[in-house]
């Protein structure tokens, strides 16, 4: 347990030094147009925009997550829980440099559907954006309130409200440049404390070789399978809906989009593999906290593994695990925040509210929402806290991907892809998988009660046949190269000439 | 069921993986910067990547998931 000053004092030394940074990095950038602060002028290198993105899918959530996988399901826990969370990173290859061939330099991925159905389709696609991005920043939030309240006895209301307003001042000020410069040194800090804090906890515990013995004492006939990797008993609740949703959630995420256009056009495909590869192995050195919790305890539920766990080491430990915590949590919801101040400043007020808007409005209207979604944020993560548990929003957080994921890539590859076959496709998806989710979870309906794999797979499936069945039925002709961006030749910095750089 | 052995190499294992993979981006970002002005400047337009870095990510990736199925397998 860390005591409210220093927990106090920790936070207050994180907020000075992220907005310290941002500030820097606002000034030495030029963070004064609409593309600077968006996608960071598509021209960041490989190193900063990889830790950037390894560092926003290293999810605050996954501290409590992992333990909790181990806790439920034994070392196989581990791969069920990482594996799909990568899986994002290769899912989004083929999509991203198919992207970045028709749009050199995009803004924002959403812009493309206009271009290539219509303003229908674009509008579907804001919603499906919007509220899986606040509901990705809910989903850190909630673990940030309840994991750094918990470990320094200041109320999590406090302690979220005091992360929101930091971040929002932070991506107020540098946008993309502030949200990646700040990952960066996030991504050095949760690595570096990572490597130091899992072999302190082993040794706290005896070391590798006494928590294995620990293991096997306690989990008595269970140990056989809960020392198998092979152990598939929890595959279905665990693997499956995390691998249906969230692992292909990168696909639709507009913070991994923003990255992936910040980046130089030549880094893509190199980019997402060495930071989603890299994420695994951050990912499999928290499963050892679940390892020493099952070593050391006998009766305590997976979901408190990672609290029991920590309160074997000593108060300094716990301070640098509070800053691991708040590292990997400050990377995310600031990505999840510059996300929506983009959206909010192209997609809505630039293409459907004032297609006039001068660049110095679209920056002020993106600086005012990074302010004013932090505070929806905030007030959705004090809702959730007492509605709905941890792994029950992770996992519903990836039912926005099962309706977007197919046919976005059918509108990429193929060019009978039309505008009704993709709105239908997608808002009957969202509708069929919010029924069954109220009817699973006993909300207003009681029938069907379907696992959440299957109301995934479902939403996979009704949105991609019923796009392509619709499509077939009226197909489009649609010409690619007709959207194109006008100039094949990019810019020097990586951007493109005559751009819509308005 | 695994070994202790191999319960211990898998923990070494994942905190070699980290620390390496820690190490690489921070290389890139100390000999690469914040971002490719004066690099791009001089070498002109940044085209899309060639196909044989395509190649060698879906490579790194096959491997990747080769080495969890192989994971599975031994550590069953």
């Amino acid at each position: 347990m860390v005591t409210q000053t220093t927990g106090a004092g920790l936070l207050l030394v994180w907020a000075v030094a992220m907005i310290g940074l941002s500030y820097y990095i606002f000034r030495r950038q030029s963070v004064n147009d609409t593309e600077e602060f968006i996608t960071a002028g598509g021209r960041a290198q490989l190193g900063l925009t990889t830790a950037s993105f390894a560092v926003t899918w290293m999810w605050a959530g996954d501290i409590l997550g992992v333990p909790q996988y181990v806790g439920i399901t034994g070392v196989a826990g581990l791969w069920m829980y990482a594996a799909p969370a990568v899986l994002s990173s290769f899912v989004v290859i083929p999509f991203a440099l198919r992207m970045r061939e028709l749009f050199p330099q995009g803004l924002t991925y959403s812009e493309y559907f206009i271009e290539r159905f219509g303003n229908w389709a674009h509008l579907v696609v804001i919603l499906v954006i919007l509220y899986t991005m606040v509901l990705g920043g809910v989903i850190q939030l909630f673990v940030g309130g309840a994991v750094i309240g918990g470990l320094t006895g200041i109320d999590p209301n406090i302690v979220m409200a005091l992360l929101m307003t930091v971040i929002g001042i932070y991506i107020l000020l540098g946008g993309l440049w502030g949200s990646m410069t700040t990952d960066f040194v996030q991504f050095v800090s949760a690595l570096v404390l990572t490597l130091i804090f899992v072999p302190l906890l082993l040794v706290e515990a005896g070391g590798p070789g006494q928590v294995y013995e620990g293991m096997v004492t306690n989990l008595g006939e269970q140990s056989a399978s809960f020392l198998s990797m092979a152990n598939f008993s929890a595959i279905e609740d665990l693997f499956l809906p995390y691998a249906l949703g969230l692992g292909v959630w990168g696909v639709v995420s507009l913070a991994t989009w923003q990255r992936v256009f910040a980046v130089r056009r030549d880094k893509t495909s190199r980019f997402l593999t060495i930071g989603g590869i890299g994420v695994f192995t951050t990912i499999a050195m928290y499963s050892v906290i679940g390892f020493v919790g099952l070593a050391a305890f006998t009766d305590v539920a997976p979901g408190n593994l990672s609290i029991e766990a920590l309160g074997l080491m000593p108060d300094w430990a716990a301070i640098v695990f509070l800053l691991v915590a708040l590292m990997v949590l400050g990377s995310s919801v600031d990505s999840y925040l510059t996300a929506i101040a983009s959206l909010t400043s192209r997609d809505i007020y630039y293409r459907h509210l004032n297609t006039d808007a001068t660049d110095a409005q679209q920056l002020r209207v993106a600086r005012a929402a990074s302010i004013g979604f932090a505070v929806v944020i905030f007030a959705g993560t004090v809702f959730a806290l007492g509605s709905v548990s941890f792994v029950q929003l992770l996992l519903i957080g990836g039912i926005g991907a099962s309706a977007l994921v197919g046919p976005f890539a059918l509108s990429l590859f193929w060019k009978k892809a039309s505008e009704t076959g993709f709105v239908s496709g997608v808002v009957v998806s969202q509708l069929v998988t919010a029924y069954l989710l109220l009817a699973s979870y006993g909300i207003v309906f009681t029938t069907p009660t379907l696992k959440l794999w299957e109301i995934m797979a479902i939403g996979h499936l009704v949105s991609t046949g019923l796009t392509l069945v619709v499509s077939a039925a009226s197909p489009d002709d649609f010409r690619f190269e007709s959207i194109a961006q006008e100039s094949s030749a990019v810019a020097a910095d990586g951007g493109s000439e005559g751009g819509d750089g308005e | 069921m695994m070994g202790q052995g191999l319960f211990t190499g898998m923990i070494v294992l994942f905190w070699v993986a980290e620390a390496l993979f820690g190490l690489l981006v921070v290389y890139w970002f100390l000999t690469q910067g914040f971002d490719s002005d004066s690099d791009t400047a001089t070498s002109g337009p940044v085209e899309l990547e060639d196909s044989s870095v395509t190649t060698k990510s879906l490579g790194m990736w096959a491997v990747f998931f080769a080495a969890i199925i192989v994971g599975i397998v031994v550590g069953a």
